[in-house]
């Protein structure tokens, strides 16, 4: 190379290098024109120098190239035309074009599914624009352009504020571009990217952007690729439509075929609805758009289109034959009413949808001013519920697809496979998919947790044990069901208290002396059942029954038939003591009351517009004249009056005089139940209206408080001390509503269908349920806390540190603090025995065989002593004493593990020794290690791991018999000063300041970390005794359950019920125990 | 390659160079990326048999390992309180690192055709950018990578502006040869 040639001989060159790259530095351009007038020696050099730059930026641009924007703008760039990987390269800044027409570029805005989006300057306006340059691939004909022109001119005559406007159509050097207003903000789709939009943010932003649609819509614009994409949000938070009308060439006639047959990504179409995903493009209308407006809706809801699959075809193939998962599933804060306006739109007929975008709004805005919506396609409160019923392998399947996006596993797969992959690929393939189906299948179950968690808080026990059942996996399947099944399983069974399920009962009656239950079939006749087990003893023989009711004090039964009489049973003999019959010739009519007076002595039986009343001891029958068809019939408590019910009307009658109290007619209006409160002061009545009220009466008659209900209220029971009232009806609920005021106390959701009718036994304390499903069952009234027992424990002058149950016995667990230690049997809820030390304990264990503890205090003082005798078996003197203790027994019973500081001198930060109680003088001294450490011992007795808390902050492991690190971790952040060992010595788990939850594998040496777990400091670390959960429990008194394998969170406790726990040996139990003593047994109830 | 130096030694400034395009300014600061790399050969070295596949598997390897440890790396750094006004940003910086990697590592796994060319220019533009004058290559890895200014550059490299300027000049020169020349080899 000739000196002249070379630039850099020149002192003026490299100055002009740098001058070039601070101006890269400001983001400002290189006027090559005025440097080849300025500098002609060095123009080609540095010309070439920028276009290098260019090609280097360019190249790194490429190798950073797979951008950290959302899914959903990735899933939107994912449009990108990739057959043609070079066609983008045509715009780079700085390069050719740095001119379109009058605009100046200035930067890169996006990419997208046409083209590229500029930021470019119109000088002559003076203003800066955005100009969308179109791929010339996009156009296949002279056609196709002409129509581009053609829409975007009528686009272009579009003025809203909610539209982005656009302004000019031109062409440059082949290349179809227009200009538009530009917009500072964030596409919707990177908003939703991040976090799902509140209900009322979604319906006011849908309602704006439908508005504007229909002004378009009204100026004969469709949009046709309306998506989260192509909505900008202002920095005022404001909606743009943007592309109206453009995007229509770029599915058009691409069939499932053509996609799969070119391997092209042509666009996620998610937002499609079923008539363009179809390519019925004659089909396209207004209603299409409508769709596409509620798929958007639905991802601001639910963070994700309606449908998500693994290629654009199985997309297509979802829009076209799945309905979108209930948005509630996803986000269950979404108000029901939104969700149907939602599920509206996504109707896969266009006709079901709303006929306009107007009509839209419409419901959007009477949604946002809290009045009736017009969408409602199925009853709303139990929607989700049978959707779950009817489509149990789609709920799961929702669950995937979000997590499949969620992940980001999907991300490869919206590449459609190509036919000639070759065959080695595709095994590959074969096994991602299968891994990916194990771990999709634990999404699965993780995502259907939090439903139920949700279902358990809000103590929706039905519905949770729907899920529950759904949960379960196929036999092919792998099973995650761990304790939080299991708990959530028991936390159902323990609120229904037994259960059987034989024959829909529309009527269940308990005796008085709680023996036996009546129930009448649907074909109106009668069972007897056991009330202890619901077994069925037999069923009353003879003529249909159509009313029943149990004698005051016998066990009676008192059945009326459809004719005109009445049969009292002895149920215990099964024989029939007394039986009446009306001389009347009365049509016969399967709808009427029967009911026994108080004292037992007569029976009334309803009829058309009277009643009659036999008289057991004189044998005869007395008619009133209700003027009512009396179906319904319940006695005053003082025997006087008489309350009957019907179609329409209710009565009440003074059964001496024949005369009418007081009446109440509703027209069209029946009454479903009335009983009387036991002082008779109030009578309650079902009416089946559709407000669907229940009515508090007095004794004048006068209404005294509207019950509300959401569906018709089928049985009515009073509570004990009358102050209760307890309905339930259709809504699968019981409700407990407090009667002087008038207002719900709470619900009671267990069954799974309509309740057909209500009984309660006579202690009030559990109620009898007969739902349509045939389920009959005894269910607890009182509202049973979340956990199994509770029992307050003291706690002397100290908080509660220490919490461990007995290896030997699953009843059995310590608690305690430094003054004291209380052994508490947990099944007989109370302490066994409590220990106070001379000086403060520090440690205790139980022995791994015996029923004994070892406890260590602040003078190094080690007892070990039997808990049921109180004795003392063993004492001796630890070598070091003070703070940070550990005191372990081996696993296997044979040596004690004590690690402790020295107050005293203050020079040990934790000494680790391990001693043999049998032979005090046989101590293994392990070693020094810094202060606030923690040691425990494999399962195996042999080694011990120790964490070193203030020195490396490793976890060593270490063999005993050699006294040598066989395993050590890399340094771990923040302090974590609770371990505990896998039960199959592989891991060992810590939990520490900060909330911080770390596993450490000692085979691979790895470490795995969950950081941010909790929010508090952990109190409790412990692993289940299956290995496959871990449980922690913190200050922040929450107890939460992790997947030891992904340390995930499966189980979560949100109020405050202890801040240290322990498994029970046999892994059914958490004990969790508050630093004020209040003990707490969590349940997970008898494994099948 | 000589055969007392290992194998994996020879991507060290590779991997430093991918990792630095990983990263983002803000994340780079928190990473120890070199620690990562180390990490890395460790992990290298234990899998012995790699030292006798060729170097069109070795290299594979490595970046998977690697954008691995890197992953973990960053998994570990993201702080705890997230609520910390102060700590948003760089949490913010270390989650889009996070997931660009994430990002990146499934679709080198698993690209298909059109990915496949990119990934293979990316990989060799960053072995042209490993292969330069060690000058050179440090002036490239600051201004494109780190995104130094040049005066900053300037400082820690102790040379004057217009001297980074012309080692930048330089290094893209051979850079574009380099990749524009296909006779360059993929491996050593």
């Amino acid at each position: 190379m000739h000196d002249s040639e070379n630039p850099e001989s020149d002192t003026l060159f490299p100055r002009l290098l740098a001058k070039c790259l601070h101006l890269i530095e400001r983001g400002e351009v290189v006027d090559r024109d005025r440097l080849t007038r300025e500098h002609p020696e060095h123009a080609a050099s540095i010309c070439e120098f920028l276009d290098n730059y260019a090609f280097v930026g360019a190249a790194i641009g490429q190798v950073r190239g797979v951008d950290a924007k959302s899914i959903v703008d990735r899933a939107y760039e994912m449009t990108l035309d990739t057959g043609t990987p070079d066609s983008s390269r045509q715009f780079q800044i700085g390069d050719s074009i740095r001119y379109v027409g009058e605009y100046e570029i200035i930067d890169e805005i996006a990419r997208g599914g046409m083209g590229v989006v500029f930021r470019a300057r119109q000088p002559k306006l003076r203003r800066d624009v955005a100009l969308k340059m179109i791929l010339s691939g996009r156009f296949a004909s002279k056609a196709d352009v002409d129509r581009f022109h053609r829409e975007a001119r009528a686009a272009a005559a579009l003025k809203h504020p909610n539209i982005v406007a656009v302004h000019e159509i031109g062409e440059h050097e082949g290349h179809h571009y227009f200009t538009m207003d530009l917009v500072t903000g964030r596409s919707l789709a990177s908003i939703i990217g991040e976090e799902t939009l509140s209900p009322l943010r979604t319906a006011a932003l849908i309602k704006t952007i439908s508005a504007a649609v229909e002004y378009a819509h009204q100026h004969g614009v469709l949009h046709r690729d309306l998506k989260p994409a192509n909505i900008l949000i202002d920095n005022q938070g404001q909606p743009h439509v943007t592309d109206f009308g453009l995007a229509k060439s770029t599915l058009e006639d691409a069939t499932i075929a053509d996609l799969t047959a070119t391997g092209q990504i042509l666009g996620t179409p998610s937002y499609m609805s079923p008539e363009q995903a179809s390519g019925k493009h004659g089909n396209i209308s207004v209603a299409s758009d409508v769709y596409s407006l509620g798929a958007i809706m639905y991802a601001c809801l639910a963070g994700r289109g309606p449908f998500v699959a693994e290629s654009v075809v199985d997309t297509i193939r979802q829009v076209l034959e799945k309905e979108p998962v209930a948005v509630r599933l996803l986000n269950p804060r979404t108000p029901k009413d939104l969700e149907n306006i939602c599920l509206k739109c996504l109707q896969k007929e266009p006709h079901r949808r709303y006929p306009t975008a107007h009509e839209l709004a419409c419901d959007l805005d009477r949604f946002l001013a809290g009045r009736p919506v017009a969408a409602r396609p199925v009853a709303a409160s139990t929607k989700a519920y049978r959707w779950a019923r009817r489509n149990p392998g789609i709920a799961s399947l929702a669950a995937l697809s979000i997590l499949l996006l969620v992940t980001g596993t999907a991300v490869s797969s919206y590449f459609a496979v190509l036919a000639n992959q070759r065959a080695e690929n595709e095994s590959r393939l074969r096994i991602l998919a299968e891994q990916s189906s194990y771990t999709s299948l634990w999404n699965v179950y993780k995502m259907s947790l939090f439903p139920m968690l949700k279902e358990w808080q809000e103590q929706d026990y039905g519905l949770l044990r729907t899920r529950l059942n759904d949960s379960i996996p196929k036999p092919s399947e792998p099973d995650f069901r761990d304790w939080e099944w299991h708990f959530l399983k028991h936390s159902v069974a323990r609120r229904s208290i037994v259960s059987t399920k034989l024959r829909p009962y529309h009527l269940v009656r308990v005796s008085q002396s709680g023996r036996y239950i009546a129930a009448r079939r649907d074909d109106h006749s009668i069972d007897i059942l056991d009330a202890m087990t619901l077994r069925l003893l037999h069923t009353l023989t003879g003529t249909t029954q159509s009313a029943l009711d149990w004698h005051p004090t016998a066990d009676w039964l008192a059945a009326a038939d459809s004719t005109n009489s009445v049969q009292v049973w002895d149920v215990e003999q099964n024989q029939v003591l007394h039986e009446f019959t009306t001389s009347d010739d009365e049509t016969k009519m399967t709808d009427r009351g029967v009911a026994w007076n108080p004292d037992g002595t007569v029976v009334a039986l309803g009829g058309t517009s009277r009643v009659d009343l036999f008289d057991l001891k004189r044998g005869s029958v007395r008619k009133l004249n209700p003027q009512y068809w009396a179906s319904h019939l319940d006695w005053s408590p003082d025997g006087k009056w008489l309350a009957t019910g019907r179609r329409t009307a209710v009565c009440v009658i003074d059964v001496d005089t024949d005369q009418k109290i007081w009446g109440s007619n509703r027209n069209g209006v029946d009454v479903e139940d009335l009983k009387w409160n036991e002082a008779g002061t109030q009578l309650a009545v079902a009416w089946a209206d559709p407000d669907r009220c229940i009515r508090l009466y007095d004794q004048k008659g006068s209404v005294l408080h509207s019950l509300k209900g959401d569906q018709i209220t089928r049985s009515i029971a009073w509570l004990e001390d009358g102050e209760k009232l307890a309905t339930a009806g259709d809504d699968y609920q019981v409700h407990f509503w407090d009667v002087s005021s008038g207002k719900p106390l709470r619900s009671l959701s267990i069954a799974n269908d309509e309740i057909q009718s209500l009984a309660v036994a006579t202690d009030s304390n559990r109620g009898l349920l007969a739902s349509s499903d045939g389920v009959l069952q005894w269910v607890p009234l009182a509202q049973l806390p979340p956990f199994e027992s509770q029992l307050i424990v003291p706690t002397g002058p100290a908080s509660i540190t220490e919490l461990r149950w007995a290896p030997t016995d699953e009843n059995l667990l310590a608690v305690g603090n430094s003054k004291l230690i209380h052994v508490i049997d947990v099944n007989a809820g109370k302490i066994v025995r409590s220990f106070a030390g001379l000086s403060d304990f520090i440690a205790f264990d139980w022995h791994p065989t015996q029923r004994s503890l070892v406890t260590l205090d602040v003078n190094g003082q080690v007892v070990h002593r039997n808990v049921d005798t109180d004795q003392v078996i063993t004492s001796w003197n630890a070598s070091s004493r003070g703070w940070g203790v550990s005191l372990q027994w081996s696993p296997d019973g044979r040596q004690l593990l004590i690690g402790a500081g020295d107050s005293l001198s203050g020079k040990i930060g934790f000494r680790v020794e391990v001693i043999d109680p049998n032979a005090e003088t046989n101590r293994v001294y392990l070693g020094d290690f810094s202060s606030q450490s923690v040691a425990r011992w494999s399962p195996d007795s042999k080694r011990i791991a120790v964490y070193c808390g203030r020195a490396d902050k490793t976890i060593q492991v270490w063999d005993l018999q050699t006294r040598t690190i066989v395993a050590q971790s890399e340094p771990l952040e923040g302090f974590l000063g609770h371990m505990d060992y896998s039960p199959d010595g592989g891991r060992i788990a810590l939990g520490g300041n900060g909330g911080n939850l770390v596993v450490f594998d000692i085979a691979s040496g790895r470490t795995f970390a969950n950081p941010n777990a909790e929010s508090a400091n952990i109190r409790s670390i412990r692993w289940s005794p299956s290995g496959t959960r871990l449980m922690t429990c913190g200050e922040n008194g929450k107890l939460r359950l992790w997947d030891a394998r992904t340390l995930e969170l499966v189980l979560t406790q949100d109020e405050r019920f202890g801040s240290i726990a322990d498994w029970s040996i046999d892994g059914r139990r958490i004990a969790t125990c508050t630093t004020d003593g209040i003990l707490r047994i969590w349940d997970s109830g008898p494994r099948d | 390659m000589p055969d007392n130096i290992f194998w994996a030694e020879n991507y060290r400034d590779y991997l430093r160079l991918l990792g630095l395009a990983q990263l983002s300014p803000a994340a780079q600061a928190k990473i120890d990326l070199s620690g990562v790399i180390q990490e890395t050969m460790l992990e290298a070295h234990q899998n012995e048999h790699l030292s006798t596949t060729d170097c069109t598997q070795q290299l594979p390897w490595l970046r998977r390992v690697f954008l691995n440890n890197l992953l973990d790396a960053l998994r570990r750094r993201r702080t705890k309180k997230r609520d910390l006004r102060r700590e948003f940003s760089l949490n913010d910086a270390i989650e889009q690192s996070a997931s660009r990697l994430e990002l990146y590592l499934q679709s080198v796994e698993s690209s298909p055709s059109g990915n496949a060319i990119r990934h293979e220019q990316a990989e060799l533009l960053l072995l042209a950018i490993s292969r330069l004058p060690e000058d050179q290559r440090l002036a490239i890895e600051l201004h494109h990578l780190k995104e130094l200014p040049l005066v900053q550059i300037a400082r820690q490299m102790e040379r004057p502006e217009g001297a980074v300027a012309a080692l930048i000049y330089r290094g893209m020169k051979k850079l574009r040869t380099a990749i524009e020349d296909p006779s360059s080899p993929g491996c050593n």
